[in-house]
């Protein structure tokens, strides 16, 4: 029998305040480790998903920039229209080396989610688009047959959920007519897994709206030469043109801010975690005055109990940090759930990032936790003099 | 040859004092005790047995005078040296047992050589419990034991580190008188085959005349000092 055995007993005698004191720090652990999970997760899968995009710059109708880059990001509609005559007038600018007219829509459909209604995205496209976008490819069939056919290609995930391929029949809810899927799309791991894509003229037709636009995706030749590109739109009143990764830098600061919060409110969980431990542990040690003074009578000398009481500390901690953990890995995805409701935009990639260096780091920090919080119990216990106990035993 | 002299206080004083009063514990005593002597301590509450045992066990310093333990003045000693003194030279039995109640039996008299960082050891636990009679009892924990058990576990303890003294503070204050009689029969087997210096606080006159030496204590004074022969001539 060791220190560690002593410590480890002590600990198990008091088993339900042990154990709330380790799931106190359990908790605070967990906590930290997913928004710091979060924090990492968030923005690789941002900027994965801008990224996948293809486009750098989207000209938008005029309004909140970050509003309407949300919803390219999320393959939304409901955006403004601009005159497609605005494509054609810049689609010769020099410094663009792609660009893709874009005209997103959006149908109730009362059959969706399994009969509770939901709506559905469509965006009409030319195949420019495909030239944007270096990850879609075919996993089924092929390209429209026409610019003004009544044919659809499904993203991934619409597919899946709609349970229809190449072949089959689908029809746009409220209009009278019959769309023919001619292709399915790979996995993007983006938004626009869920969309359903129709050829840009059959959406204007469909939609009744001959002549717009949503959006133009644009990629430059250089990214630096941005500002020059939006000096020369600038004249064109109705339209504004944004930056993704301006976008990306807006986004994450906002994210960034509320980290801030939530990072608080965990090191305010970390703090009464400590106080927690520290409590349990200074309680344990005046419960046990006599017992840390008949030993000290026995032959322990300040060093073995500041040990003892210390040893208690870490092992609390310690297994506070480990469970911690575990509930972080296998709780990530009930957070990742709940962070993907209460955000406005989720990226479509893994939001929670756990690594085994982050775990490590999390796991040190509990441990200097731990260290700092058993030293007040420890050096309390290890100045009591036995005399004292022996005297009130008497 | 001289027998060589285990105690040895010269003027020892222990004086409590508070804001109100100041009580002389022990006054200006002398006491030698040698090695192998089985010495009691008796006297009436407030005499000075447990203050007495205390400095000798060095749980506490003398307010004034000198206490040699084992050839070194004990009262210049720091808490350290104190620390090392009691866990290498002494072993001590107190009235309510004080044994650790989360260990066993065994685990109980492991503590000391954990602390004396005594790993080699092993055995010597369990052959001190079954010296006591304790065989069947080594995974017992303390409330399961039974009072004269749970005393001679405290001297299993006293005795792991192998001391020069043992000291016992009223070692028999909770014990009915069989089991009484067997703690002091128990102290006399020590004594007499391991020549361990023992020295017992005792009320138990019948008991506290068993030793080889009585001293009385009273009101911090060495009253009577007496020293016994025993019908083998010793």
């Amino acid at each position: 029998m060791k220190f560690f055995i002593l410590a480890y007993k002590n600990l198990k005698r008091r088993k339900f305040r042990s154990f709330l004191t380790i799931g106190g720090v359990a908790v605070a652990v967990a906590v930290l480790v997913s928004l710091l999970g979060f924090n990492a997760g968030y923005q690789e899968a941002l900027t994965s998903d801008v990224d996948k995009m293809g486009y750098q710059v989207v000209v938008t109708a005029k309004g909140c920039p970050y509003e309407a880059a949300t919803m390219i990001l999320n393959g939304e509609a409901g955006l403004r229209f601009i005159d497609e005559d605005i494509y054609k007038q810049i689609t010769n600018d020099p410094d663009i080396d792609k660009i893709t007219p874009l005209l997103a829509q959006l149908a109730y459909d009362p059959e969706k989610m399994e009969g509770k209604g939901g709506f559905t995205n469509y965006l009409g496209i030319e195949e420019s688009y495909i030239q944007l976008k270096p990850n879609v490819e075919f996993i089924t069939g092929e390209w429209f047959s026409g610019n003004n056919v009544n044919e659809a290609i499904l993203g991934y995930d619409a597919s899946e959920s709609e349970q229809k391929s190449v072949g089959d029949k689908i029809s746009i809810p409220g209009k009278d007519i019959t769309f023919t899927i001619v292709g399915v799309f790979n996995r993007t791991a983006t938004q626009e897994d869920g969309v359903i894509f129709l050829p840009l003229k059959t959406t204007q037709r469909i939609f009744d709206v001959e002549g717009k636009l949503t959006g133009i995706g644009i990629k430059l030749k250089q990214i630096e030469k941005i500002s020059e590109f939006e000096e020369r739109l600038y004249p064109i009143a109705s339209i504004q043109v944004i930056s993704m990764s301006q976008v990306k830098g807006t986004i994450l600061n906002l994210v960034n801010s509320a980290k801030i919060l939530i990072m608080s409110v965990a090191f305010i969980a970390i703090f009464v975690a400590i106080l927690g431990v520290i409590n349990t542990i200074l309680m344990s040690v005046f419960e046990r005055t006599q017992e840390i003074g008949i030993m000290k009578a026995i032959g322990a000398s300040k060093l073995d109990i500041f040990q003892l009481i210390w040893i208690e500390t870490l092992i609390v901690c310690t297994l506070g940090g480990i469970f911690g953990s575990i509930i972080a890995i296998f709780g990530g995805n009930l957070v990742e759930l709940l962070v993907r409701n209460v955000m406005p935009y989720a990226p479509s990639g893994k939001l929670l990032l756990i690594t085994p260096d982050l775990l490590a780091y999390s796991f040190l920090g509990v441990i200097v936790v731990g260290i700092i919080s058993g030293l007040l119990p420890a050096l309390k216990a290890a100045s009591m003099r036995p005399i004292e106990v022996i005297r009130s035993g008497e | 040859m001289m027998e060589e002299l285990v105690i040895k206080a010269s003027k020892l004083k222990k004086e409590y004092s508070s804001a109100s009063q100041r009580i002389i514990a022990l006054n200006e005593i002398d006491i030698e005790i040698k090695r192998s002597e089985f010495v009691t301590v008796m006297g009436p509450s407030g005499a000075g047995k447990t203050t007495f045992l205390n400095l000798v066990g060095c749980l506490d310093r003398p307010t004034s005078g000198i206490l040699d333990i084992l050839g070194c003045d004990s009262s210049g000693f720091n808490e350290e040296k104190l620390t090392r003194i009691r866990v290498e030279k002494i072993g001590f039995v107190f009235e309510d047992f004080f044994l650790i109640s989360s260990l066993n039996s065994l685990e109980n008299v492991q503590l000391p050589l954990i602390f004396a960082r005594n790993y080699k050891n092993n055995n010597r636990p369990i052959d001190l419990l079954k010296r006591v009679g304790l065989s069947h009892r080594l995974t017992h924990f303390p409330n399961e034991l039974s009072g004269g058990e749970l005393q001679r576990v405290a001297v299993a303890r006293a005795l792991a580190n192998n001391p020069e003294v043992l000291l016992a503070d009223e070692p028999t204050g909770n014990l009915d008188t069989r089991n009484a009689q067997e703690l002091f029969s128990l102290f006399r087997i020590l004594n007499k085959e391991e020549g361990l210096t023992i020295v017992v606080a005792t009320h138990n006159v019948k008991l506290g005349y068993s030793a080889d030496r009585v001293i009385h204590l009273n009101d911090g004074k060495i009253e009577k000092d007496e020293r016994l022969v025993k019908e083998d001539g010793r």
